[in-house]
């Protein structure tokens, strides 16, 4: 256990006085950024990343500062998610679907206090994966060709379509469906081909995640918020306690454990993100519930399978980064740069040559998911107080922030027109019966998707026998059927005729 | 949502587009080059750029069919032309309906202005009198405007939506407000998170 | 307990400050004078943050901001295919604040229909580039790149390569070797060189061919075995020894003059005083430790060439490059169209 004895030492050599208010300072800045919409954590590090590396920081202390801005950017998503419905990323939206009933139901609260602890004890699943898995883990990253690759994308998509669609399951397929058609548009990903642009040069480079993001949840919220003067949707007052009931966290154990493996597992797998760890470990959660009457109202439980998931997402990520020297998601990407600057090249070696690295890169996430604890309990205190602010000012601040959102991303101003229409086809959506957040994951998913499918097929001469002899391309192969074939005792359905906003 | 049957009568419309979008992305796909060889690679149908287009072209068209089915087992085809009406006035030409147009119009007109710039000009005499940073640069000047105007008719219109007219100094406070708000956010952008302001 | 308190808020506070500061820069002065530069440059980076031209643009930035006395910061303009930030350094008044980091991709950007100028217009400042590798699996039976070409004699299309995206750099040395050899690969494309490279780790493909520096921690680690260069020269690699070139026994590589390049660029008409500054700055940056110790880790081959040899150097390559690909059928725009002689 010389890994352990590595990683207590660098966890007390980590604590300098700088260290200790960098990292004070990123996690709040990177809460801000998951908070605010169209602002993610590979943005966030991006940015650190210019800062760090021009003020001449030691390595330690830059990592602290990256680590920082990345656990709190995963993190502060869960706030706009529960207290508004407004998720900035395809991860939250999962939370948002649970977290926000809870909120509106009163327990709002108590809501956000479950995903700042869950957020803390996914991260440090993360840690332990690193500490006792990467090898394991290194090994599952290489199980996954192009075959599985597509097959755990198709799968994220029906998921949740199956898991969101109000009414019947195939309105949930449809808006998938339509996601991943959105993500055609522009340059194919494997021969480059010119798609759906319409000769707009605006299109050749495709339609990006964020604006359809941005579209989907802000738009159509903004909407409804100001069509009735007290809409069914305004936020309820009543917040209940901000402190996480010990009971929560122990009826909760199983599920956050194997949230957090299912976590930890996706992100291991190169290019596959947080986004289906938090749908793959929700749906887990509600299929296997031993409370499924719950969800009806909102379930705590299915916050805490989101949130453990897509923390527990950053230990995973860094595995294939640091052993094999390809990031597991887009921030990872960001942050392997980061790493280079510093004159260290993650890759197979990395454990001889730099052998503190890994211990030391764990004993930073260990303090960031603690610096996240503690700044999520404090900023929930602020926070929460947003739903007290009327709607017109606050919708006028998440519409400001929309724009300049789905602008900053590669800032041109095409993608505020398409957010904006986006989120009327969204607002449609939504009064139609067809569920938003499938278009999303279907939009994250798509170009993944098709690229491994058509890869897998070229590479296999156009057989699909592959789907069904890989072992596990087997597995998935069956889950996508049962989930298509298989009737599930859906709250959702049963209750379609009763709900209505 | 609407309620079960106003909404079964919707599904048949929007199934009805869902299919006819499905098939001109089939339609659009047919166009793409298939078979041969694309940029000195094989081309066939499965690796071809229509591949996906056609796959999930095809699957709408299916689940298309699936909605229209369903609805119209429940009904849903019944009285199509009455339902729409009744459905236009009720729904449609709602004083609800007006406001949520009003609160996705008013955003457009903020892109709009965001993209013509009316206040850009502004900053040249600005810059003369010795402004620098955010009110020399054209854009930071614009965005802030533009920002503080969008953020005051917000809150204007929609905060006392059967009140009488507001106070002046009531607008006052709002405007003020709203212009901080406005430069606040677009020196944290533009200075702090070192995003150029559109 | 009071001592602990009082740093904690200290610390805050300083470090606060410091990302109060670095975001703010040297307070810009409007003051207009003579002397180039009086304000913050900015880099345009045309690839996404992660990737060799990001590295070497911030790398860039790192080290003219004492040379030049300003702030240069770096932003990624990603969109259409790299052409957001060709395009917006082009739209941009030619005073020399505006700069493009680019790589041996912007050539034939004309063709492909990216972009509306062609390498004529652009003034290269090349930092450094990296030579291409073919490389295996470890237990691959392809001992050296000969046994390759022989099993590719008997078995046309047997070999499974990967070589970032069709048209790339790295796809179109895989044709300039197929050309050279006399066999024919099948070609599977990849998104870029990592999960090129993944390909061959997860045995999807058997052999990749991707830069040295992209592979260099995968070959010593012993992931994958090289089998040569894809270059006329061969290169030394510590920790591992020497690696063959092909062009020894594949001369007909030499036809196409293409390879890779990491650096900046501004507009050609940029007023001539702006770029010989730019120049003497760019030659005394070359000199810089922190970049040449970069570059030497990554084994990216430094080259510092600019004016009137980097112009040189890339009209050359634009003719072959761009001529090749329209052969191949994946360009937009004919290159006779753009006033490209044939080679």
């Amino acid at each position: 256990m010389a890994a352990f004895s590595d990683f207590f030492q660098h966890l007390y050599l980590i604590v300098t006085p700088t260290n200790f208010a960098l990292l004070m300072g990123t996690v709040l800045l990177g809460i801000i950024f998951g908070a605010l919409p169209g602002l993610t954590a590979t943005l966030g590090i991006a940015l650190l990343t210019t800062v760090t590396f021009s003020l001449d920081l030691p390595i330690e202390s830059a990592m602290v500062a990256l680590m920082g801005v990345y656990v709190g950017a995963i993190y502060g998503g869960s706030h706009p998610a529960i207290l508004l419905n407004i998720p900035g990323t395809a991860a939250g939206a999962a939370t948002a679907l649970e977290g926000h009933r809870l909120c509106q139901n009163g327990r709002g609260g108590e809501t956000i206090a479950t995903a700042t602890v869950m957020s803390f004890i996914g991260t440090i699943f993360g840690v332990l994966a690193m500490l006792l898995l990467i090898p394991l883990l290194t090994k599952l990253a290489l199980q996954f060709q192009s075959t599985e690759t597509f097959l755990l994308a198709l799968f994220g998509v029906l998921i949740c379509g199956s898991l969101t669609a109000p009414d019947t399951v195939v309105k949930g397929w449809v808006a998938g469906l339509f996601g991943m058609l959105l993500a055609t548009v522009g340059m194919d990903p494997i021969h480059g081909f010119q798609r759906f642009t319409f000769d707009l040069p605006a299109l050749a480079d495709g339609i990006k995640p964020i604006p359809v993001i941005l579209g989907a949840f802000a738009i159509p919220q903004i909407i409804r918020a100001m069509q009735k003067p007290k809409a069914p949707d305004a936020p309820a007052l009543k917040l209940g306690s901000l402190m996480p009931k010990l009971s929560n966290l122990k009826r909760h154990l199983k599920v956050t454990i194997r949230s957090g493996l299912i976590g930890v597992g996706v992100g291991s797998i190169p290019g596959v993100g947080e986004d289906i760890a938090a749908w793959l470990s929700y749906d887990t959660a509600k299929r296997t519930s031993k409370h499924p009457d719950e969800y009806k109202e909102g379930s705590l439980e299915g916050v805490v399978a989101a949130e453990t998931a897509n923390n527990a997402c950053i230990g995973g990520a860094l595995i294939p980064l640091l052993t094999l020297g390809v990031p597991g998601s887009p921030p990872a990407m960001m942050l392997l740069s980061a790493i280079m600057l510093y004159h260290i090249v993650p890759g197979p070696r990395l454990p001889e040559q730099h052998p503190e690295f890994i211990p030391q890169m764990c004993a930073i996430l260990t303090w960031a998911a603690a610096a996240m604890l503690a700044c999520g309990s404090l900023v929930s205190r602020i926070s929460v107080h947003v739903l007290r602010v009327p709607p017109p000012i606050l919708m006028g601040f998440v519409a400001m922030f929309t724009v300049i959102g789905s602008y900053a991303f590669d800032f041109s101003l095409f993608n505020v027109w398409l957010m904006l229409g986006l989120g009327l086809i969204a607002w449609a959506m939504e009064e139609t019966g067809y569920p938003v957040a499938p278009l999303v994951i279907g939009i994250i998913l798509g170009p993944m998707a098709e690229e491994n499918l058509r890869r897998a097929l070229i590479d296999h001469g156009g057989s699909i026998l592959p789907f069904f002899t890989r072992p596990i391309a087997i597995v998935f192969v069956i889950l996508i059927l049962v989930s298509i074939f298989f009737k599930r005792r859906s709250p959702n359905t049963a209750t379609s005729e009763t709900t209505s906003s | 949502m609407i309620e079960e049957k106003p909404l079964r009568k919707l599904d048949v419309l929007t199934g009805g587009a869902l299919g006819l979008l499905g098939g001109a992305i089939i339609a659009g796909a047919l166009q793409m080059p298939i078979g041969g060889t694309y940029g000195g690679v094989d081309n066939p149908w499965y690796a071809s750029p229509a591949a996906m287009p056609l796959l999930i072209g095809s699957a709408l068209l299916a689940c298309a069919l699936t909605i229209i089915f369903q609805a119209v087992k429940r009904g849903g085809h019944l009285g199509l032309p009455n339902f729409l009406n009744a459905f236009w006035k009720s729904s449609i030409l709602t004083l609800d309906a007006a406001r949520g147009a009003m609160a996705w119009g008013s955003l457009l007109v903020y892109a709009l202005a965001l993209q013509l710039q009316p206040f850009a000009s502004l900053s040249y005499p600005l810059r003369r009198i010795g402004a620098t940073d955010l009110l020399a640069d054209s854009n930071g000047l614009n965005y802030i405007l533009c920002s503080a105007l969008f953020l005051l008719a917000f809150a204007l219109a929609f905060l006392r939506p059967s009140g009488r007219f507001p106070s002046l100094r009531y607008i006052a406070v709002l405007s003020a407000g709203s212009l901080v708000a406005a430069v606040l956010v677009a020196w944290t952008f533009s200075e702090l998170l070192r995003v150029p302001l559109p | 307990m009071k001592n602990t308190l009082f740093r904690l808020v200290a610390g805050l506070t300083l470090s606060s400050a410091a990302l109060f500061l670095s975001g703010c820069g040297p307070a810009s002065n409007s003051a207009e004078t003579d002397s180039w530069p009086t304000k913050p440059i900015t880099i345009s980076c045309f690839a996404a943050a992660g990737g060799g031209t990001d590295l070497i643009s911030r790398m860039v930035a790192q080290a003219m901001e004492p040379e030049l006395g300003v702030k240069v910061n770096v932003i990624n303009r990603t969109g259409g295919r790299g052409g957001a930030a060709i395009n917006h350094v082009w739209s941009r008044p030619r005073d020399g604040y505006e700069w493009g980091g680019f790589s041996e991709s912007v050539i034939p950007a004309s063709v492909l229909g990216i972009t509306e100028t062609t390498t004529k217009d652009w003034a290269y400042f090349m930092v450094a580039g990296a030579p291409g590798v073919i490389s295996v699996a470890p237990d691959s039976p392809f001992k050296s790149l000969e046994d390759l070409v022989a099993a590719l004699k008997a078995n046309p299309k047997s070999v499974k390569a990967a070589a970032g995206l069709t048209g790339g750099l790295w796809h179109t040395k895989l044709l300039a070797l197929e050309e050279a050899a006399g066999v024919q690969f099948q070609f599977i494309p990849y998104k870029g060189s990592q999960p090129s490279q993944l390909a061959v780790l997860t045995q999807e493909v058997d052999v990749v061919l991707t830069s040295i520096s992209e592979q260099a921690e995968l070959i010593r680690g012993g992931r994958v075995r090289p089998l040569a260069m894809v270059e006329m020269a061969p290169k030394e690699l510590d920790g591992f020894g020497t690696i063959p070139a092909a062009g020894v026994n594949y001369p007909g590589l030499s036809a196409l003059p293409v390879g890779q390049f990491l650096g900046f660029a501004l507009p050609a008409d940029t007023p001539t005083d702006i770029l010989a500054r730019i120049t003497s700055a760019f030659e005394k940056i070359m000199q810089d430790k922190e970049l040449i110790s970069y570059c030497d880790e990554q084994l990216l081959d430094l080259m510092g060439i600019h004016g009137e040899e980097s112009l040189a150097m890339t009209l050359k390559a634009e003719r072959v490059w761009t001529w090749k690909l329209h052969e191949l059928g994946i360009t937009v725009k004919s290159p006779a169209d753009l006033g490209i002689a044939r080679p």
